[in-house]
């Protein structure tokens, strides 16, 4: 019997499925990222210009010759050609490209793949096995389907703002483009089920909103609201949910249910926080926030950060440093969990950035392929899958549709 | 028509919110999940209401993030409450959890249990900082997520500590909860092979926050916060409205953008000042241009605002509060809230729908979100065949109890 072939790498969760990308915007390429980095083959479809995450930035030295972090990041394990659908000729390409498709990812505005030819009629129809992932603002239906949008907008429209910040100034958005990210993972999330139920129901089409996904990352708030008819307002970092200063940095902690606000008190070494009438009940202890904090303020000033995480955590209370991108990249648990990779390389080095997403036993994340060049592909997936020629290739460059 | 999930069930022992996230848009997705809570006690999460008669049946994220799942009360620190999750897990093609490292052990219930009695399974795993690793014990819920992660280091005024949002970490962690099931489901249709999947909440926050990573390992400087500044865009930012605590939020993205503002604001001449005349410039002086906006906001609501701006062409939006969402037209065009009649809290309420329109398989509240133990009777009678009389008496001794005998 002939030895068993090395089986040089795993398998990979999403390897039979072919997936579209196209109108790139963050969501849409980080929904499409979930996809090529299990082992799906993504094929990119970008303008002539480039999908914009090219031009996002950060670059090495700020030098925009260089490769873009957020093109290196988003575009893991995908293929990229250029195309221009709006050309008769580059709409019929797409559309070849999606008859053998399983999947498209669509972040283009309402109405663009109606004007191509390629609306939801036409696709159930000539490709009734597609399934359909279609990313906007604010839903392909609807008064403000055209509306322009922005991811502060966002923010403030899904009721996240008007509670983020202080009541006396000016409300704030969070993170860095948060909604683009949250509403890729939906568009991940609701693809896979889709591409999962295809079997007895065929291809179908998400109509994802952007907005609506960012709604859905707060507590149930407006439900809250119809409850108890209260607003929280504007609180900031509202005790017990803290955020302190240590010695070198900022600590995070929250002894959020009742059982924790004893095992807090063990943990500061502050029996008498656990007797205290101020403090016994939560709504007291809320009530009563700028009496408790300047009784535990000066034991966090007396540590670092990485003291009061440990003594907090000993006592299995949440306790966590405020963490800058210097403090992730030394994280002795991201450094233990191999969290960074080197994905490609921009100037002269390699980039460094987060790898898998998460742990799979069986079928875990791989780098099979950093970030494609613009248009790198086009000879592979043009002649190769649709079978048109070089001669062809370059007569439709010279036209504009590649 | 099926929904995609369809046919898959799911033993969810998940608590507080991140967990039940996960499972919750499995549940919309069509699959049948059975939602563990601890006997006598409940979801931790029921402990976080404000006081009333009956307030664990009104804590608004346990019910918003349970909805289409059926529950049942189990304890299962005792040998015949493991007994029965052990049966449970037999028959089930996903186990959720997201107790610390510490519980998981405590209760026996780490992965090799779990597929020694259903070797098939996937099993996630959802804990703060992952289940490797020197702080794999660590605990923490949705702020202590996106404060390690990253993203409350750049969020908040530059003059005070950071601030963050307070709780986006949970249900951003389990939507990769979901996306990670259901590739593991995927693979395992076609193979056979169940898996363990290790889902570290902070490391999900991590994700959806690269730019000012990849700003540091590529050029080695550190993003620190700066309110409403973007890093390109300016101006950018809230701005003061006539009602109480209105604003309108800005972004302008070109200078076409910037014109049209100046225009709606009825400053035109300021598109053509040398100090906003290029992005560069506006955003050195951005806060020049703070005053001449909040003049002209602040004699409109912000609706009003928002609609001026549309109408220009200039991207904004207006703020909305918990209150007012509900009457967002945009919202009620795609009937985004269920509206859901749960008798115990006595008429309809709006509940957080699904973010997406499936054009075959709508996702819709099929199940109200159940109260403490409501699915006992068809947890144990119908999928675990127990006699109503051994219901009975596991009832009386505890063991499967809503309240503590």
């Amino acid at each position: 019997m002939p030895p068993a072939r090395p089986q040089l790498r795993p398998p990979q969760a999403l390897a039979p499925f072919r997936v579209v990308e196209i109108g790139s915007r963050v969501a849409a390429s980080f929904c499409a990222k979930f996809f090529g980095d299990f082992g799906a083959q993504v094929v990119k479809v970008e303008p002539r210009a480039g999908a914009p995450e090219r031009r996002m930035g950060p670059f090495v030295g700020d030098d925009m010759a260089g490769a873009s972090g957020l093109h290196l990041f988003l575009n893991t394990n995908k293929k990229s050609v250029t195309l221009e659908p709006s050309t008769i000729t580059g709409a019929a390409m797409l559309k070849a490209l999606l008859r053998e498709a399983d999947l498209l990812i669509e972040g283009l505005p309402p109405g663009t793949l109606d004007s191509w030819g390629l609306g939801e009629a036409d696709l159930s129809r000539d490709c009734p096995n597609l399934v359909v992932a279609s990313i906007t603002d604010y839903g392909q239906t609807g008064p403000y389907r055209h509306r322009k949008a922005a991811d502060i907008a966002h923010w403030a429209m899904a009721c996240l703002m008007i509670g983020s910040g202080l009541s006396d100034r000016e409300p704030l958005r969070v993170g860095d483009d948060v909604s683009e990210y949250v509403a890729g993972l939906n568009a991940c999330a609701t693809a896979l089920g889709m591409l999962f139920g295809r079997d007895a129901v065929g291809g179908q089409r998400a109509d994802l909103s952007v907005l609506e996904a960012l709604i859905t990352v707060q507590p149930s708030s407006a439900l809250s609201y119809a409850y108890n008819k209260t607003h929280m307002g504007r609180a900031g970092n509202r005790f017990p949910m803290n955020i302190v200063h240590c010695k070198d940095g900022y600590v995070g902690f929250y002894p959020q249910f009742p059982h924790q606000w004893e095992m807090f008190a063990d943990a500061l070494g502050m029996p008498q926080l656990k007797t205290d009438p101020r403090f016994a009940a939560p709504l007291a202890r809320m009530e009563h926030a700028d009496e408790a904090l300047a009784i535990i303020l000066p034991w966090f000033l007396d540590r670092t950060c990485d003291e009061a995480v440990r003594i907090g955590q000993e006592h299995h209370v949440p306790f966590v440093r405020v963490a800058s991108a210097k403090d992730l990249v030394e994280s002795p648990q991201y450094q233990a969990r191999g969290f960074f990779t080197d994905i490609g390389t921009a100037g002269s080095g390699k980039v460094a950035a987060l790898g898998r997403p998460f742990g799979m036993s069986a079928t875990p994340w791989q780098l099979r392929s950093a970030a494609p060049d613009l248009g790198q592909h086009n000879i592979e997936v043009f002649c190769n899958r649709l079978g048109l020629s070089k001669l062809e290739l370059g007569i439709l460059a010279e036209q504009g549709v590649i | 028509m099926p929904l995609p999930l369809e046919g898959i069930r799911v033993c969810d022992l998940t608590q507080f919110w991140a967990g039940p996230f996960a499972t919750q848009y499995l549940a919309n997705l069509g699959a049948e999940v059975i939602k563990i809570e601890p006997a006598g006690r409940g979801d931790r999460q029921r402990t976080s209401a404000v006081p009333r008669p009956n307030a664990g049946e009104w804590v608004a994220i346990f019910n918003g993030t349970n909805v289409n799942k059926h529950g049942c009360t189990l304890d299962i620190t005792t040998p015949e409450g493991k007994a029965l999750l052990r049966h449970l897990i037999s028959i089930s093609d996903v186990v959720a959890m997201n107790m610390s490292a510490r519980a998981v052990k405590k209760l026996g219930l780490e992965y090799d249990y779990v597929r020694s009695v259903n070797p098939t399974v996937v099993m996630l795993s959802m804990t703060g900082f992952g289940a490797t690793g020197p702080w794999q014990e660590y605990v923490g819920f949705g702020p202590q997520f996106e404060q390690a992660s990253g993203i409350t280091y750049i969020s908040g005024y530059p003059d005070l500590e950071p601030m963050g949002n307070p709780a986006m970490g949970d249900p951003i962690g389990g939507t990769f909860g979901a996306i990670a099931i259901m590739m593991a489901l995927s693979h395992r249709r076609r193979t056979g092979q169940g898996q363990f999947i290790d889902l570290a909440t902070t490391e999900g926050m991590s994700f959806i926050n690269p730019y000012a990573l990849l700003d540091y390992t590529m050029n080695g400087r550190i993003m620190e916060r700066n309110a409403n500044k973007h890093r390109l865009w300016s101006p950018h930012g809230a701005f003061p409205c006539k009602g109480h605590d209105e604003w309108v939020a800005i972004a302008v993205q070109s200078d076409a953008q910037f014109a049209a503002l100046c225009a709606c604001i009825g400053r035109p001449e300021l598109a053509a000042a040398p100090r906003f005349a290029d992005a560069l410039s506006r955003w050195e002086n951005e806060a020049a241009l703070r005053e001449p906006i909040a003049h002209w906001s602040r004699r409109h609501t912000n609706q009003e605002a928002a609609a001026l701006l549309q109408q220009a062409g200039v991207p904004s939006g207006a703020t909305v509060t918990h209150a007012t969402v509900i009457d967002d037209p945009q919202l009620k065009h795609r009937d985004f809230f269920w509206w859901i009649d749960r008798p115990i809290n006595e008429g309809k309420h709006p509940y957080y729908g699904f973010p997406a329109q499936l054009s075959k398989t709508p996702v819709t509240a099929r199940k109200i979100p159940p109260t403490l133990g409501e699915d006992n009777a068809y947890v144990y009678g119908d999928l675990l065949s127990l006699a109503s009389a051994k219901m009975a008496d596991l009832d009386r001794r505890g063991v499967i109890a809503k309240t503590v005998p």
